[in-house]
């Protein structure tokens, strides 16, 4: 059997299976206000010949009314499923696919890192089997899910630019910057962490060896292609900027005065109120023992506590003693630390929707660390990896069963 | 070193903090109780833990005994009630600077160790606070000399010093109780890795240690057995453990909140920004440690191997993770119960900056030294701060000044005739501080009630009420008439003013 045969029965039942988890009982839960405002715009949006509110023909940002604004990857892709189905709950089978997507992307991205297809389908079930992934993978509100199938193409072109062997290096950068671009599209709260994943991506490729001008040209010029419709837009349709992006990630007033942002953005206060707010989403109650929520899971499962910090410490110590390293590592323990920057930015506490990013990072970590068990020749270690694999699965089994009994 | 620390932890005690705290008073009430009388409030004489009606748990000595021990010789001030603390943090920079001095091997470490501790806003503020508790700093600094000391020399009257002032720190503050237990036992554990053998003789002298000094604590809990279940009591109540007694021990949502204390301790918002939430520990405008120091603490935890001897590296570590442990069991987490953090994470920092001094490169070298700049502009902001606008902000949080209305209210002609409105705060403990030796206590009266009146007796009389309700009808009409005089009571900026005095006289 081809390595890509194997790779295709591994991915499609896990996709499968993450439809069925995610797309069970969808319609049972009333709708969140976000998801009626995106299900009955984009309806009327279709109704109306592809003219917004203000009759402006397949806007880049959709007009829901009032100062209420949809970023078009969330708008359009609505769209296809009203095509489909006029039923107003079926809004949520978009977010369905996309974790469904994540999955099959996991898997491909964890096999190309630790060079193994059990490690790839571990990592798999594991963002399969996270609380929160789970969650807003069933939820079709204004920050959630949306991004993450972009971070995993663009992790995914990372991997294979940074793999000499691979025939398609440059190729897969381009698609991997296209991806980090579109992020900008899909959801209000994300473009904050374009720049900060920019710069982490450059990062790697530097600590890879491989920061060359040559190389990563195309894929500059595509991200620079992709992000240009947004530019256009705004020069076009300058009276949209205070209520998509003004609100969403820079101030209108502080776009035309940048050193008014410098001093707002360096303030005592702000930064002492992001930090705390930072901080905070690296609480132990919050990520892994909510005990309020379904089976007392936070973001990720208890057990997989554990598989972060072998895994975080794998790679510090891999670093500390010079020993040979996957050039992703640090990035993926970087981009663990870094996801919930953005959501600090906007100084509420605990909005897991705005730093999602977080449980693909955090996947990666945990697989990390599962490697760093398994690899051990000890039959301890071995034994507490798979014991920790039985506890997850068995704590999603009591919070999948809460989550559709609250629901 | 010592002059200077003297000069800056010393001068103006009573100036800032603006007021004495209701815990201060506390202290200060015992104090004076054992100057006058030689008993404790509740009558005992002389006693190890003097109690009080409502906290029969009895407070810890080493603070109130050296305040009466002052008091004896100089009358009663707010100064007074601090200067044991205040003693206690200029000596802890003074065992600072030896203890690094011992660990990173050169005079010029020490003092910036020395230095650092000295101009870290939470040691500074800590030390000028009279309830003593920075003095479970210095007496873990002594045990951290003596047993940096014992590494070097193997003298076993070292070792035996150590974990005796472990025993003797269980006196200075009740959060002792949980830190020192575990430092001792760190200390066996540190003494066993050391030689990875038990060393009888050497973990006797560990344990003799700790014991001769708590020969008193077990005699008087002999005699008093009941004190452990009134703090386990007193600890698990009022406020600690969300109310929910041992109960907080044992369900989930309990842990979560002891898990949540513990993280939230070391959020950077309150270690580099603004401290603690009550205005009585902190300005509010600047952390525990001052920013500039922030990257050294990582660097020095990261390179931490090469800079301390290996037996220490686990100990700071340890040290600074579970430093919070002492909040985390109350789940109340004012810096108060695990200052000792401190210690470790001045050694971290002299780490860091030893690591970057010692390392090739020029350019972290000169941000080092930059950011150490950085660090006196930012201490000197914050000294300036708590001598003048600090004061102002955080009258609220000691209830006002007090200690004038007292003053003003007490200069009645006849002591039978001073009232309080109920609505102020408790004025008891405050009058027993600041009222006139032997007067009468205040009558506490409903200043508003219709059939209020000043007594037919009263000659001379003054009617304490808050600034907030003098606009009261009942008032208006009331301290209107004739013979009623009014003085407002300033708080520090001569602006605020949150009590008003009343004074009658009878023409």
């Amino acid at each position: 059997m081809t390595p890509r045969a194997r790779w295709f029965i591994a991915v499609v039942p896990l996709a499968l299976i993450a439809i069925l988890l995610y797309g069970t009982d969808l319609g049972r839960r009333p709708l969140d206000p976000e998801e009626v405002i995106l299900s009955s715009q984009f309806a009327m949006v279709a109704a109306h010949g592809w003219h917004d509110t203000d009759g402006r023909f397949l806007p880049l940002f959709v007009h829901a009314g009032g100062n209420a604004w949809l970023p078009p990857g969330q708008a359009y892709a609505t769209a296809a499923v009203a095509w489909v189905s006029s039923s107003l709950s079926s809004v949520r089978w978009v977010p369905v696919c996309a974790g469904a997507l994540d999955v099959a992307l996991m898997f491909l991205l964890a096999t190309r890192m630790s060079l193994s297809v059990t490690m790839g389908f571990t990592a798999a079930s594991l963002l399969l089997f996270t609380p929160a992934h789970a969650q807003f993978s069933r939820s079709a509100v204004a920050d959630g899910v949306w991004p993450l199938p972009f971070i995993l193409v663009w992790l995914l072109g990372l991997v294979v630019f940074c793999d000499p062997s691979s025939a398609f290096r440059r190729l897969a950068l381009a698609i991997g910057a296209v991806a980090l671009a579109a992020i900008a599209y899909v959801e209000p709260s994300s473009p904050l962490m374009v720049p900060v994943f920019a710069a982490l991506g450059l990062v790697v490729l530097y600590e890879a060896g491989r920061l060359r001008w040559r190389e990563i040209l195309p894929a500059s010029m595509v991200f620079a292609i992709t992000l240009a419709p947004l530019a256009l837009w705004f020069l076009t349709h300058q009276s949209t900027y205070p209520d998509t992006f003004g609100r969403w990630v820079l101030h209108l007033a502080h776009v035309r005065n940048p050193l008014e942002w410098w001093r707002a953005a360096t303030s005592s206060l702000t930064v002492s109120t992001v930090s705390g707010t930072y901080w905070d989403f690296f609480s132990p109650e919050y990520l892994f023992i909510d005990g309020t929520a379904a089976a007392s899971a936070g973001v990720f499962l208890f057990p997989v506590a554990l598989l972060l910090l072998v895994g975080g410490w794998t790679i510090v110590k891999d670093r500390m003693d010079g020993r040979p390293r996957r050039p992703l590592d640090l990035l993926v323990l970087v981009g663990f630390i870094c996801a919930p920057l953005g959501a600090a930015t906007f100084k509420e506490a605990r909005v897991t929707g705005r730093a999602l990013v977080i449980v693909l990072f955090g996947v990666l970590l945990a697989t990390r660390g599962l490697e760093t068990l398994q690899s051990h020749r000890t039959t301890p270690r071995r034994v507490l990896a798979a014991l920790l694999l039985v506890a997850v699965a068995f704590q999603f089994v009591f919070w999948y069963r809460d989550l559709l009994r609250v629901h | 070193m010592v002059v200077a620390s003297s000069v800056l932890y010393l001068s103006r005690l009573a100036w800032s903090p603006p007021y004495l705290s209701i815990e201060e008073l506390t202290q200060a009430r015992h104090a004076l109780a054992f100057a006058r009388t030689g008993r404790s409030l509740s009558g005992q004489r002389l006693p190890l833990y003097p109690a009080e009606p409502g906290y029969e748990a009895g407070w810890e000595p080493i603070g109130i005994y050296s305040t009466a021990a002052l008091l004896k010789i100089v009358p009663f001030s707010e100064a007074v009630v601090r200067l044991p603390s205040a003693v206690g943090g200029v000596l802890n920079i003074l065992l600072m600077f030896f203890l690094a001095r011992r660990l990173f091997r050169s005079d010029a470490y020490g003092l910036a160790a020395a230095l650092v501790l000295a101009v870290t806003p939470a040691h500074f503020i800590q030390s000028r606070i009279g309830t003593s508790q920075i003095l479970v700093a210095t007496f873990a600094l002594s045990w951290l000399v003596c047993l940096a000391r014992y590494f070097d020399t193997n003298r076993r009257r070292d070792l035996f010093l150590s974990t005796m002032s472990l025993g003797f720190g269980i006196y200075a503050y009740p959060g002792a109780l949980v830190v020192m237990p575990l430092y001792w036992g760190a200390t066996i554990a540190l003494l066993v890795w050391r030689r990875r053998r038990v060393n009888s003789s050497e973990i006797a002298i560990a344990c003799s240690g700790i014991a001769v000094a708590l020969i008193p604590w077990t005699a008087w809990h002999l005699v008093h057995p009941e004190r452990f279940g009134q703090l386990a009591d007193y600890y698990t109540h009022n406020g600690y453990n969300q109310d929910m007694g041992l109960k907080s021990f044992l369900t989930g949502k309990g842990f979560n909140a002891h898990l949540e204390t513990w993280w939230n301790s070391f959020s950077p918002e309150r270690v580099f920004f603004s401290g603690d939430s009550s205005f009585r520990f902190s300005t509010k405008l600047f952390g525990y440690v001052l920013l500039p120091f922030a990257p050294f603490i990582i660097v020095g935890l990261w390179r931490l191997p090469g800079m301390v001897p290996t037996e220490w590296q686990p100990l700071i570590w340890a040290s600074i993770v579970l430093g919070p442990l002492p909040a985390m069991l109350v789940i109340q987490d004012e810096f108060k119960r695990w200052l000792t953090i401190l210690l470790f994470v001045t050694l971290a920092i002299i780490s860091g900056i030893k690591a970057i001094l010692d390392g090739p490169r020029t350019w972290p070298k000169v941000l080092a030294i930059a950011l150490f700049l950085v660090a006196g502009r930012q201490f000197i902001a914050f000294v300036h701060d708590y001598r003048n606008d600090y004061r102002a902000r955080s009258s609220f949080a000691f209830n006002g000044n007090l200690p004038a209305v007292i003053r003003t209210a007490a200069a009645a002609q006849d002591p039978n005739c001073v009232f309080f409105d109920y609505r102020l705060t408790p004025i008891a403990p405050y009058w027993e501080v600041y009222g006139p030796t032997g007067a009468p206590k205040p009558h506490v009266v409903d200043a508003e009630a219709a059939d209020f009146s000043v007594g037919a007796s009263c000659r001379a009389a003054s009617v304490v009420v808050a600034e907030i309700r003098a606009g009261q009808p009942a008032f208006q009409s009331r301290f209107r008439a004739p013979g009623w005089s009014m003085t407002r009571i300033f708080e520090p900026d001569g602006k605020m003013v949150y009590y008003d005095v009343y004074r009658w006289t009878l023409r």
